[in-house]
């Protein structure tokens, strides 16, 4: 068989392979799009703004608590759709929750974007404990990789009753080079984000 | 009137994404085997589209130039969680719906070549796509990777190579299994 032919073959198989696959489908709405470039402009138009305000924010090791999720479930989640410059978050009719991470400004309209959006959270700067939800932790977040960015998928409907999200923020270094890094863990709601015997889930 | 122009720019990318992002995602979910990651590289892709419309717009092949960026995407991407040693590495093995089969003689032969795509190094990868996808010719490949025609013709060559073995070895095991 020469190239031409094994060519052929490949895009007759490859073809069918793409075509088979009807029920994927791109939900992220056009403006989502349009928001994010336009976020990114305005990030690439505040030289340092970005970095003095990320070192700033992991520096002051804050503690936000969530919106108040009651003594049940989730809160009942609603279509969100935030950009900004600093993160974004947004829903899909999936019932899953995009987050994308690019600086830790505004904790706590972040907390509560995320409670709106059917996420109870805490967020807290560097590492955080295992809690011991660990198996149940791989199918409520996932982690993207994001050109530096922290890149999340979270799934709401996967979290335990009554627990929050922590998401711990932090910076990696790999040589010179500086970039965010996200850890995570559920806690009982209500419950303190304390480390029994200093253990701590290593941040990622 | 800038504002119109600008909002007429705004409509016509919306047109543009509207048309072609369930078929950019799908060839570069074919070529990534992550849905969610194939989500992300395109939504990428096409927010570099609208920041640089005027000449995404004017390209001969547009849905080749986001598709080509996705791509780059995830060859960066990949570099940087290489070094995280983060993420779960996917083997080339998994089928796009998530699944892993116990062994590659439970495929068939078309996903047998899809991951077998997937494994390729990323030029390689990328001429393959464009060329299947796209049928773009030699020179239209070239330009859009800003390489040169040999380079295109070299990695086209060791990359069917690769493919011909794995399909030769897979008739093989049709025919003795």
């Amino acid at each position: 068989m020469n190239d031409d032919d094994m060519l052929a073959a490949m895009r007759s198989s490859l073809t069918s392979v793409k075509d088979s696959l009807t029920d994927v489908h791109m939900d992220r709405p056009p403006e989502t799009i349009t928001a994010r470039a336009r976020a990114r402009r305005l990030r690439r138009g505040l030289p340092g703004a970005g970095a003095a305000g990320l070192a700033l924010g992991i520096g002051l090791a804050l503690t936000l608590s969530g919106h108040p999720a009651g003594s049940g479930g989730p809160p009942a989640a609603r279509t969100v759709h935030v950009n900004l410059a600093a993160w974004s978050v947004n829903t899909t009719p999936a019932g899953q929750v995009n987050v994308t991470i690019r600086e830790l400004k505004d904790p706590a309209r972040l907390s509560k974007t995320l409670a709106d959006a059917g996420v109870p959270v805490m967020l807290t700067s560097g590492r955080v404990c295992d809690t011991g939800y660990q198996a149940q932790l791989s199918r409520v977040v996932q982690k993207l990789g994001g050109s530096g960015d922290v890149v999340l998928v979270i799934n709401p409907a996967a979290m335990p009753p009554r627990t929050k999200l922590v998401i711990g923020i932090g910076t990696a270094r790999m040589g010179s080079e500086h970039f965010l890094a996200a850890a995570f863990t559920l806690i009982k709601d209500g419950s303190p984000l304390a480390c029994p015997g200093g253990a701590k889930t290593r941040a990622r | 009137m800038r504002v119109w122009g600008v909002e007429r720019r705004r409509q016509e990318f919306a047109e543009f994404y509207r048309s072609s992002r369930d078929d950019c995602l799908r060839i570069v979910l074919v070529s990534v085997g992550d849905r969610q990651l194939a989500e992300d590289l395109v939504a990428e892709a096409f927010t570099r589209a609208w920041m640089s419309w005027r000449k995404v717009r004017e390209h001969p092949a547009p849905r080749a130039w986001v598709v080509r960026t996705a791509l780059n995407t995830h060859v960066s991407w990949w570099r940087r969680r290489r070094r995280e040693m983060t993420v779960e590495g996917r083997t080339a093995l998994t089928l796009l719906n998530g699944t892993q089969p116990e062994r590659s003689a439970d495929l068939g032969l078309d996903e047998v070549l899809a991951a077998a795509v997937r494994a390729l190094p990323p030029r390689q990868r990328e001429v393959i796509t464009l060329r299947v996808f796209f049928d773009l010719d030699t020179d239209a490949t070239a330009k859009l990777l800003g390489i040169s025609p040999g380079t295109v013709g070299a990695h086209l060559h060791r990359a069917l190579a690769t493919l011909r073995t794995l399909t030769q070895s897979f008739s093989d095991q049709e025919v003795t299994r």
